[in-house]
């Protein structure tokens, strides 16, 4: 371990023994800093926020079986997903194309492509196609992968990321007990349209074939009969968001609702109680400030912890 | 890019070349210094001195990282999150050649992140979209349940063939199937592990 720090590295050294700017444009390692400082805030709202919104299965089950882009929109985890997503500072994503396991979300004036001033004609947004991988993976709980296919730095009008899902992943998730009595050639104990609506979903994951099992049915539940998962229930992220919304809305004063919401949250940690980060365009500026006045990343990132 | 310009310095412990023999590492002597990040090189104190690694010279950013890795980090450095930097130096025995290196960079999770995020984009590395292991670990599963049939188990698997050819090598290579897709003992004690 080296125990005294060295001096500064030769690029930082000029002839006349000071240090030129660190990026040679006039604008100081601050403005450096800046880009890098407001990419490095959003790896710091995923990390702090990814872990707490975890989603159960029962909620990712609608998701998965809303069947339209409409109906999926519809649905609160995607309305969760995306709000989340703008508030780490990742924009405001969309969903605009969708097949079963397969989707295409576009983030227009992405501010990830900002983080990359000098970087152009190519794609750059590494960190929105991590988080939506953690999302899926890690909130989720489905594998996928997720590709980059178009961006605002390459010269596209907006940035696309496509998120295939791995099918046995989305199985497990998607198919609840009486999917699988449906599967197995029992009828579960729902009415007839409800009945319907499974049969449909079924068919279109290519798990039944003409009201049969299909071939890929068969090897899923080959499959499903040895692997039991347990699924475990617990509250979806934004129900907490839900409550208190509901409570403002059905209290006349500021006063009573306030009161109310403080009895709901007192002694609960929770997702909501991290705190809304301000946007990235908001950070730049406070950050570049902040920087000027720092020696190293650990020293910003200790004094943007405490603010 | 004819002048070198500075983007970011950031306190990290690192390794500037590691020994890794599989997907294990094999060398502990984590630095624990300052890492300054420029348009050209990434540039590592050592004691009193620099050591650069061209960016140019780096052929992939971000590769898996081994469980047992991070535990070997967690151990000796306090943290689970680890950059894996591979590269090229010049060869040490041939004048002229060069060798593949790594780089291992360890860090608060933010950090490694968005060190990540700056360098796949800046070398021109692809970021890796789906992790191989976690595809080993499902193609075992699938293989375990009597399922051998490559179309469907790219299906479920939701990967395409090639990949699906590389992750069934890799799990031949480890002695966790046969040529003919059965799992044998030694797969069947990994997957109990990791179920």
């Amino acid at each position: 371990m080296s125990e005294m720090p060295p001096n500064l590295p030769p690029f930082m050294q000029n002839s006349a023994g000071a240090p030129p700017p660190m990026d040679g444009g006039g604008g100081g390692f601050a403005q450096s800093m800046g880009a890098f400082g407001a990419l490095l805030k959003i790896q710091q709202n995923i990390s702090e926020r990814f872990p707490l919104s975890k989603v159960p299965w029962n909620e990712t089950r609608k998701f998965l079986k809303a069947l339209t882009i409409d109906a999926i929109k519809a649905s609160s985890l995607y309305q969760f997903h995306i709000k989340f997503f703008n508030e780490m500072g990742l924009g405001s994503m969309q969903l605009i194309s969708y097949a079963p396991m397969h989707y295409i979300f576009a983030v227009p004036n992405n501010p990830v492509c900002n983080c990359y001033p000098a970087l152009n004609n190519q794609k750059v947004c590494v960190a929105t196609t991590d988080a939506l991988y953690r999302f899926f993976k890690e909130n989720l709980e489905l594998d996928c992968s997720v590709e980059e296919i178009e961006c605002i730095k390459n010269g596209d009008e907006v940035c696309k990321f496509k998120v295939d899902l791995q099918p046995i992943s989305a199985y497990q998730v998607m198919l609840d007990e009486h999917d699988k009595m449906i599967l197995s050639g029992l009828r579960p104990p729902v009415d007839d349209t409800e009945l319907m609506d499974r049969v449909k979903s079924l068919t279109i994951y290519k798990l039944l074939d003409n009201g049969k099992l299909s071939e890929i049915g068969g090897a899923y539940m080959q499959f499903a009969n040895t692997m039991k998962v347990e699924e475990k229930t617990f509250d979806p992220p934004w129900k907490k968001a839900e409550e208190l919304a509901s409570i403002a809305a059905s209290h006349n004063t500021f006063g009573s609702a306030f009161g109310e919401m403080t009895k709901k949250v007192q002694g609960e940690p929770s997702t909501d109680s991290v705190a809304k980060p301000a946007s990235v365009s908001e950070e730049n500026s406070k950050l570049q400030e902040e920087a000027k006045s720092s020696d190293s990343f650990a020293e910003l990132m200790a004094k943007m912890k405490k603010s | 890019m004819s002048q070198e310009q500075g983007i970011a310095k950031v306190d990290l412990s690192y390794i500037f070349k590691a020994v890794m023999m599989g997907s294990s590492l094999y060398s502990d002597n984590w630095e624990e210094g300052v890492m300054y990040l420029t348009n050209m090189n990434l540039w590592f104190s050592e004691g009193q001195n620099w050591l650069t690694l061209p960016l140019g010279n780096i052929t992939m950013v971000g590769r898996d990282v081994s469980d047992s890795i991070r535990m070997k980090a967690q151990r000796s450095v306090g943290t689970t999150h680890v950059l894996i930097i591979d590269y090229l130096q010049s060869s040490s025995v041939v004048e002229g050649a060069t060798a593949p290196a790594i780089a291992l960079l360890a860090g608060n999770e933010a950090v490694v992140h968005t060190l990540k995020s700056y360098l796949q984009p800046m070398c021109g590395t692809p970021p890796k979209k789906q992790s191989l292991s976690d595809i080993d670990k499902k193609l075992l599963y699938m293989l375990s349940t009597g399922i051998n049939d490559m179309q469907k188990l790219a299906f479920f698997v939701g990967a395409d063939s090639e990949t699906l050819t590389a992750s069934f090598k890799n799990l031949r290579e480890q002695n966790l199937c046969d040529t003919s897709g059965a799992v044998t003992d030694e797969g069947r004690r990994q997957l109990q592990e990791v179920m």
